[in-house]
């Protein structure tokens, strides 16, 4: 698909989801003489707003003038009109340059789907009646995806004169003056019939339906064409949830972290897991934020699902380690901010789906028109039907399954203030039997408010929420007991963008966060005979990141981000710290005397500046070579032994005993584009390494530990890969080839041989999987069906396996592990390929349908979920999602 | 509360479970050979066992005798001076003296001198506080759903439970549990059970028979909570579905064993790993050192042995399990001798009981307690 056929099709696919918006949002004041391309950069860094446009147009255009309170829209088109280009308004956000000739004027009196043929539509007006013939000009389009219809027929019937249109769907026609009916056909499509009072020259503009269905409206991509030369930070990764609905998914359910997983550097240590890894992070070095607010759980029912609901998400962004700018911190591996959307101020919308184990609706409308929106939807899973089919006892008595609530409410309070409101509810659970009932959620509350000072002065202030909590209740039996464990966390946050500066964008301010963390508390229940009470001492301590950076455009070939954070942490009481003799191995029995801290006291304070920068310097037009390094603290820590994170793993704050982590990455990369950009090429490299990762001695135990730091380590870390990453994104076929090479590898060493693991050697980490290749293929099989297919390789996760067995008792064996991670499960891979058939707004239909026939594991892969070791040492591998077919329905009305 | 993780482990594991399959793993096995010393000394004044075995190559153990240590020099010590020498009687067990028992306010740690002049030893060790109360095991007739056909279905089984009494102080109990019964070879002699009782050198219809130990690690922690001390609780061992070896007299043997703190833990891990699937939800399995060590040639401590040497406050209880004691009255079908493709036929269990093989097959002299 060309460029400006694309474009055609940004214009008819917003037809239904963006109405009337306001161009008084982005008013441009003062007194300007700059290049059109940096007015554009400039007004993108300064409204939050994208701008698709090839700066090769523009010559040497210039804005000129001075302006006050002028639409942005307005400006850059009086700019762009002497040079034939155009600007358009493709949503809120987002504007389009495209050339005049491909140009579709909205202003044409157009179709608004097939016209009742007694239906009279005057073109031109009497007072510009110039002899008896009027010349009709217009364009010819699909009425779905706005895509040109190219050699479609013009008739007027009376007259008998006919045209056809070019290939940009353009047509004139020359037809007497008065009242005659037009027909406009093509192959294909039903024809519009359209009853024309000719009364001057003018236009009309008619949409063509398919007989039977409509296309969807096409996908919108995030970044600009050229974003992947042009950007100066390295590792940020954006998706559109268009995108990810796409792919081929399991049970039939989109998945946004999942479709994470095949982006370069980013791995999962297997199927079911919670999280994701980044460029050699572990699960609990990754920032998840939804609308910028702190998530400390990302999935739903143990891993499979993730907890953003796809129908309510506007866009992701992954910032990968190196692309971690000085306005985020507190993780090493990565940030993902998820954006939620906006409720349309317009009209009422809704959408929904039914999958094999979750229902979902969602609903967005206004509150007060164009003012005030809200957008709220929710998910239940219906999931027990599942575990009935198992062929097991414990699990034909078992129950699982989760539901989650968004609700977001936007707020116009004035042409330079909106307020965000948000709420976001979800909790899982599951039964064993008749035993155990586990329980985990989160909830989080927030508001923010943006602030336009000036056109070249922003705030944005916000204020959050929330709570992670996990629940455990066992009624039956000795042990009955219940147990408890959550994290709060309070922030506020305040970041200025001052773009007063020619050339550069200055983006400074704080956050302050509060965190309590109860690890535990066990109570006995009524009935229990053999529970002992337990309660961990509360954990409190502030967070706070100060920052400042600089996006300076030096010249037209170099760019820097240059940035510096400063963040400390303040462990506080109320807490009694023990002291432990250091001439011994951290044990209970080590500790020699405890000290008490009052509340609010300061136990343990760490500080320090995180140094951020990044060079980006254009080879040419379409390639450059980008330069980074970045420094990051984590002062809050995931705790937990297993490859996989669980909803009982707790997290444990820097304190006395527990040092911040620390990394140093280092990235340089090279990106060209070809075929006008339809076509990115990057490769990336990259090192990692970190003091103090948190580590744990064997057979830790995590859980309910008034002394967790004796059966903790810290140690060190390093990280080493290569990226490579291919992407057509235009066209009908798109997709990407993805390689990733790289090492992760940990090492724990002590005077004390207890606590170091594997000697004190490096080893590789439990997410260490070498090689991983990713390739999506996306086919526009036609125009309301895609085929989309996935393939995944990856290298097999370590393990640690037995190196001998031995007997104790009087038949039984043991296997002897001895070192940790030594071994790999066998390699990895699968083959994911989806149908979507999409049934759009037909003419008279007011729901918008799709169908999404799903097969995860086509070669039906036996893939190990994991080895394990009988006594006798045999092996066995376990493998669990094999051939999964599924089907899900959507709908949007 | 290491365990409720596991149970979620295991939900995880059972949940997405679809296939198990036997894997060719490429094993690095150790270049050096460990030794493994298990056993321990109770309170009870009876012969008393301890294990010394080599590690054995992984691959080499299906089905293949385990590298035993036969030719160790076995003696336990204890802190005024004395010392219990034990011998080796088969498959690397070294037995004591019938008199053998951990008397209180001593402590006691195991030597074993290899032929090489290797030594390892333990730590002391000494006899904890007794339990409450000594073992006291009780047994009822149960249902529990089991899967025939993809579907749930009622089985009757026996649930035997041990009583535990709160004590002040935390315990730490674990169970050895034995199973007898009698085995009836059908197509045998017709003798009735007092009929055979004193016979020899003849084909016999009843057996008494050890069976073979379920492979199972009984641990409890008893907690202390206000005001419960003194009471008691019964806390489930096993579940034996009903079968033929029901048909007459079927015995429950509960050897409760109160260890320290330390020695729990040791179980507890051996047990962690016993469970362990390999999962993503299993914490990596490390190894489980007890308290041997290696004395010679090991300047910094780091030359460890695995196993542990225990000194336990022992009770043993016995529940004999009769049909009628569980008000039920069920009949198997009768052993029977399949046909011989030709030639003499060669003796079958099902007509002489001498031939099943057991861990024990007392034949028609068992053990002493049996009383019949």
């Amino acid at each position: 698909m060309k460029l400006r056929t694309l474009l055609f099709a940004f214009l008819a696919g917003v037809s239904f989801w963006c109405h009337a918006q306001s161009e008084s949002d982005y008013l441009i004041s003062g007194t300007y003489n700059m290049p059109v391309a940096e007015f554009i950069e400039e007004s993108q860094s300064k409204f939050k707003i994208k701008v698709f446009y090839k700066p090769q147009w523009f010559k040497s255009s210039r804005i000129t003038g001075d302006f006050s309170d002028e639409p942005f829209l307005n400006v850059l088109n009086a700019a762009l009109e002497p040079i034939n280009l155009k600007a358009f308004r493709y949503s809120k956000t987002l504007f389009v340059v495209i050339p005049q000739a491909a140009f579709r004027p909205d202003d044409a009196t157009r179709s608004e789907g097939p016209i009742p043929s007694d239906q009279v539509i005057a073109i031109g007006s009497d007072a510009a009646v110039q002899g008896d013939k009027a010349v009709l000009k217009g364009y010819v389009a699909d009425g779905q995806t706005g895509e040109p219809v190219a050699g479609a027929v013009v008739y007027a019937i009376s007259s008998a004169k006919g045209e056809t249109t070019n290939q940009d769907g353009y047509y004139e026609i020359e037809v007497p003056i008065g009242q005659q009916q037009f027909r406009f056909s093509f192959l294909g499509y039903q024809n519009g019939v359209a009853l024309l009072d000719i009364k001057s020259s003018g236009a009309f503009n008619m949409d063509l339906y398919d007989q039977i269905t409509e296309l969807n409206s096409v996908t919108v991509t995030a970044e600009g064409p050229d974003e992947n030369v042009q950007s100066v930070v390295m590792g940020v990764e954006k998706m559109d949830i268009q995108t990810v609905k796409r792919m081929p998914v399991l049970m039939g359910e989109a998945d946004v972290v999942r479709s994470l997983t095949l982006l370069p550097g980013v791995t999962t240590v297997g199927e079911g897991a919670a999280g994701f890894n980044v460029r050699g992070g572990s699960v609990g070095e990754n920032l998840i934020l939804q609308d910028g607010t702190e998530l400390f759980n990302s999935s739903h029912l143990f891993g499979f699902f993730s907890v953003f609901n796809p129908d309510l998400v506007e866009d992701l962004t992954l910032y990968k380690g190196g692309g971690i700018q000085a306005d985020m911190g507190g993780r090493l591996s990565s940030v993902l901010n998820v954006n939620l959307k906006e409720g349309d101020k317009e009209e009422f919308h809704g959408r929904g789906g039914l999958g094999s184990l979750m229902g979902r609706l969602s609903l967005e409308g206004p509150i007060i028109k164009e003012k005030m929106s809200f957008s709220v939807g929710g998910r239940i899973s219906y999931s027990d039907w599942l575990l009935k089919q198992y062929n097991d006892v414990d699990l034909k008595r078992s129950k699982a399954g989760f539901n989650d609530l968004n609700l977001k409410i936007s707020t116009d309070l004035s042409p330079k203030d909106k307020l965000d409101v948000s709420g976001y509810l979800s909790e899982d659970y599951f039964k064993l039997a008749n035993d155990t009932v586990y329980t985990y959620g989160t909830k989080l509350g927030s508001i923010a408010w943006s602030h336009n000072f000036s056109d070249q002065f922003f705030s944005s202030t916000k204020v959050s929420i929330g709570q992670y909590y996990s629940d455990v209740e066992d009624e039956e039996g000795n042990n009955q007991f219940e147990m408890n464990g959550n994290i709060d966390y309070k922030s506020v946050s305040q970041e200025f963008i001052n773009n007063t500066f020619e050339a550069h964008e200055l983006k400074f301010g704080g956050k302050a966060t509060k965190y309590s963390i109860n690890q535990g508390t066990l109570r006995p229940l009524e009935g229990a005979v053999n529970t002992e009470a337990v309660t961990i001492p509360e954990q409190n301590g502030y967070e706070f990141g100060f920052y400042l950076t600089d996006s300076w455009t030096v010249n037209d070939k170099l760019s820097i981000n240059a940035g510096l954070r400063y963040s400390m942490f303040n462990n506080v009481g109320p807490e009694d710290v023990y002291v432990y003799n250091d001439d011994l191995p951290m044990s209970e029995a080590s500790i020699i005397d405890t000290v008490f801290y009052g509340e609010g006291e300061s136990v343990k304070k760490y500080a320090g500046l995180e140094p951020r920068f990044s060079i980006r310097y254009a080879l040419n037009d379409v390639s450059s070579v980008k330069l980074g390094y970045n420094r990051l603290r984590q002062y809050m820590h995931l705790v937990s032994n297993t490859a996989a994170i669980t909803p009982v793993d707790v997290w444990q704050m820097s304190n006395s005993h527990i040092r911040p982590a620390v990394s140093d990455q280092y990235t340089i990369g090279y990106f060209r584009n070809f075929n006008d950009n339809a076509i990115e090429a990057s490769v990336e490299l990259y090192y990692k390494n970190t003091t103090d990762i948190l580590d744990y001695k064997g057979g830790a135990n995590l859980l309910l530990n008034e002394t967790l730091e004796t059966d903790l380590l810290q140690g060190e870390g390093r990280a080493r890969g290569v990226e490579f990453s291919v992407e057509k994104k235009s066209g009908r076929s798109t997709g990407r080839i993805s390689y990733t090479y790289s090492r992760t590898e940990l090492r724990a060493i002590s005077e004390f041989p207890l606590e170091s693991v594997n000697n004190g050697n490096w080893y590789p980490a439990n997410y260490d999987k070498p090689h991983n290749l990713s390739i999506v293929f996306t086919q526009q099989l036609t125009k309301r069906i895609t085929l989309n297919a996935n393939f995944v390789y990856s290298t097999g996760r370590p393990i640690t396996a037995p190196t001998s067995v031995y007997q104790i008792g009087p038949y039984r064996q043991f296997p002897n592990y001895s070192e940790r991670n030594q071994y790999r499960i066998p390699d990895y891979h699968r083959l994911d390929l989806s149908l979507t058939i999409d049934r759009g707004f037909a003419k008279f239909r007011k729901i918008k349908s799709e169908w999404n026939f799903s097969i995860y594991n086509v070669y039906a892969r036996k893939n190990a979920y994991s080895i394990y070791f009988s006594d006798t040492s045999r092996a066995y591998k376990l493998a669990i999602l094999g051939f999964v077919p599924s089907v899900s329905y959507n709908f949007i009305f | 509360m290491k365990g409720l993780k596991f149970i979620f482990f295991g939900f995880i594991v059972f949940t997405v479970s679809t296939c198990v399959d036997p894997f060719e793993f490429q094993f690095q096995e150790d270049q050096e050979e460990n030794f493994v010393i298990d056993g321990y000394l109770s309170n009870e004044q009876r012969v008393h066992q301890i294990r010394v075995s080599r590690t054995t190559h992984l691959g080499d153990f299906n089905g293949v005798v385990a590298d035993y240590v036969t030719n160790a020099t076995v003696v336990v010590l204890d802190d005024q001076g004395g010392e219990i020498p034990f011998e080796h009687e088969d498959e690397g067990i070294y037995l004591s003296p019938p008199t053998a028992q951990a008397l209180p306010d001593r402590q006691y740690k195991i030597r074993v001198t290899m032929i090489n002049g290797s030594v390892y030893e333990s730590d002391f060790q000494e006899l904890p506080e007794a339990a409450p109360i000594e073992s006291e095991l009780s047994y009822e007739l149960q249902e529990r759903e089991v899967l025939v056909n993809n579907s749930l279905q009622k089985e009757q089984g026996v649930s035997i439970k041990a009583k535990v009494e709160k004590a002040e102080e935390p315990k730490f109990y674990r169970w050895e549990m034995n199973h007898y019964f009698i085995i009836e070879s059908d197509a045998g002699p017709g003798y009735t059970l007092e009929e055979q009782r004193n016979l020899s050198d003849t084909e016999l219809r009843y057996c008494f028979v050890k069976d073979y130990p379920v492979q199972n690690i009984y641990l409890l922690q008893d907690v202390p909570q206000t005001g419960a001390i003194g009471s008691n609780f019964q806390t489930e061992l096993q579940f034996i579905s009903i079968t033929n070896k029901f048909e007459y007299v079927f015995v429950v043997e509960g050897r409760q064993l109160t260890m320290s703190e330390r020695a729990y833990t040791y179980w507890e891990n051996i047990k962690q790993l016993a469970d362990n699937s390999g999962g993503l939800f299993d914490a990596a399995p490390f190894p489980v050192n007890g308290n041997i060590t290696r004395v010679t040639d090991n300047p910094d401590g780091t030359a460890v042995g695995l196993g542990f040497f225990g000194v336990y406050n022992a009770s043993v209880d016995r529940k004999f399990i009769t049909q009628a004691s569980l008000g039920i009255f069920e009949t198997f079908a009768p052993c029977t001798v399949p046909p011989s493709p030709g030639g003499t036929p060669r003796p079958h269990q099902c007509q002489d009981c001498r031939l099943y093989e057991f861990p024990e097959n007392y034949e028609n002299a068992p053990p002493s307690w049996w009383e019949y």
